[in-house]
């Protein structure tokens, strides 16, 4: 189970700095003005209603939560004194606040106006 | 203060790496957080848009921007440097890749700083 | 001859000892020398005074070393802290206990557990495997382990490097054993974070961590 934890978060931190470089020039380029910083409401709504584009922005921010809550959970492991029982808790914690996090960013893509 | 630098900087450097790599990563981690706060809140429609990218456009979030860039290199980099050790890279160039991917986040860093510098901060 | 101020961090506190030292003279020579001329008392431990047995291993200038290989002209200041080994109970001044690596030994099963046929085969030498057999069980990786500094319970460098060699010979049986207790979660390989602390400071040079690595390796493949 520990190696697989090791290994996924080696795996997501490769797909996220490929992910991470796509979603920067994406959101910053591939609009209609090329300038930063004249980024329109218009455009981006264009882009985020578009499911395809949603999959894509919801399996990087999955990704991204793995990796992050993952790390975290190795932090926490590593710098208090949880113990065996606690490291249970502390791993149950992390889910359901990626869970939450996960919805959360889900449901920013629903009902849009 | 020259022991700490020889004493941190030298054999312990790593240990400075995994430090460094656990502080960016909490901080990206805060970031997301806000970034996902954000998107949501877009969903009230274009004033909210507006309001946004009024407060964005403030020169203390571009001085952020910049920061976050930085993050994000340090970040990622050292996270490659890693993998590739976990995958078997020579150890001898440990400390090589550490400090080949401290010029390449350099430049990158500066490739992307400034230009967001000059064009938004100075806009003002 | 210079002079050199020596700080030991003994039971009772920090203690500044002067002594005029020779340009090839060691850490330990040093102690030597203060142990003469200033303070009988001063306790610390050594044997071979060659870098074989490891017994004068401690914390100098922040960095666990080997007293007797470290020479003080070499550390580039003329004032040298001495400390006791970090991550180990202090006994008395720079004396140590070495139990909690020792406790973290024994539990890879240190010996060869022979399957009884061909215990008294001859193995021919790996390169890389027989640098890994320098160990001389001194403790420095285990004082310089970030991660032991905040987690007790983690085997440690020279534990995991042990049971590498036990589980790469091929008269030994107990594999299963070691592996299982390599691969949990708490205190095995995968609490390393390839920090390489410990590398940077065996005495032996023997790479540690590239040791835990190929574990890693291993038994992701498994």
């Amino acid at each position: 189970m520990a190696a697989i934890i090791w290994y996924l978060q080696r795996i997501t931190g490769a797909l996220l700095v490929l992910l991470l470089i796509a979603h920067f020039f994406v959101e910053h380029f591939i609009s209609e003005n090329l300038r930063r910083g004249d980024l329109t409401y218009a455009a981006i709504r264009a882009r985020i209603t578009n499911p395809v584009w949603q999959a894509i922005d919801i399996a990087f921010l999955l990704i991204a939560l793995l990796h992050g809550l993952s790390g975290t959970r190795n932090v926490v492991m590593d710098y208090s004194r949880v113990g065996r029982r606690g490291a249970r808790v502390v791993t149950a914690v992390l889910c359901a606040v990626g869970a939450l996090w996960a919805w959360w960013g889900v449901a920013a893509f629903a009902n849009l106006r | 203060m020259k022991d700490v630098i020889r004493k941190y900087g030298g054999p312990f450097s790593g240990m400075v790496a995994q430090l460094v790599q656990r502080i960016t990563g909490l901080l990206l981690l805060v970031y997301l957080f806000l970034h996902v706060r954000t998107v949501y809140a877009l969903r009230e429609g274009p004033e909210a848009f507006d309001r946004a990218v009024a407060t964005f456009s403030s020169p203390l979030f571009k001085l952020l921007e910049i920061a976050l860039l930085g993050v994000v290199i340090l970040h990622a980099l050292n996270g490659l440097r890693i993998t590739l050790i976990d995958l078997g890279a020579k150890h001898a160039s440990q400390r090589r890749l550490f400090v080949w991917s401290l010029g390449a986040g350099a430049l990158i860093f500066l490739a992307g700083a400034i230009p967001l510098f000059f064009s938004s901060v100075l806009r003002r | 001859m210079s002079d050199y101020q020596i700080r030991i961090r003994r039971s009772q506190g920090t203690r500044i000892y002067k002594v005029a030292l020779g340009e090839r003279m060691s850490a330990l020579d040093a102690l030597f020398r203060i142990q003469a001329e200033h303070e009988s008392a001063l306790a610390f431990r050594c044997a071979c005074r060659v870098g074989m047995c490891g017994t004068c291993a401690m914390s100098i200038n922040g960095v666990p070393r080997l007293a007797c290989k470290t020479r003080v002209s070499a550390l580039d200041s003329r004032v040298v802290a001495i400390a006791p080994l970090a991550n180990f109970p202090v006994i008395q001044d720079l004396v140590v206990s070495l139990e909690p690596f020792f406790e973290q030994w024994r539990r890879i099963k240190p010996a060869l557990r022979g399957s009884g046929s061909d215990t008294l085969a001859i193995v021919p030498p790996d390169p890389v495997i027989s640098r890994k057999r320098d160990c001389i069980t001194c403790g420095i990786c285990y004082a310089a382990c970030g991660v032991k500094a905040s987690h007790a319970d983690f085997l440690g460098p020279a534990a995991i490097n042990r049971a590498f060699l036990r589980i790469h010979d091929p008269r030994d049986a107990a594999h299963r054993d070691r592996l299982k207790i390599l691969n949990d979660e708490w205190s095995g390989v995968w609490r390393c974070h390839t920090q390489f602390n410990c590398t940077a400071v065996c005495p032996k040079k023997i790479d540690l961590t590239e040791t835990i690595g190929r574990l890693k390796r291993t038994m992701l493949a498994s």
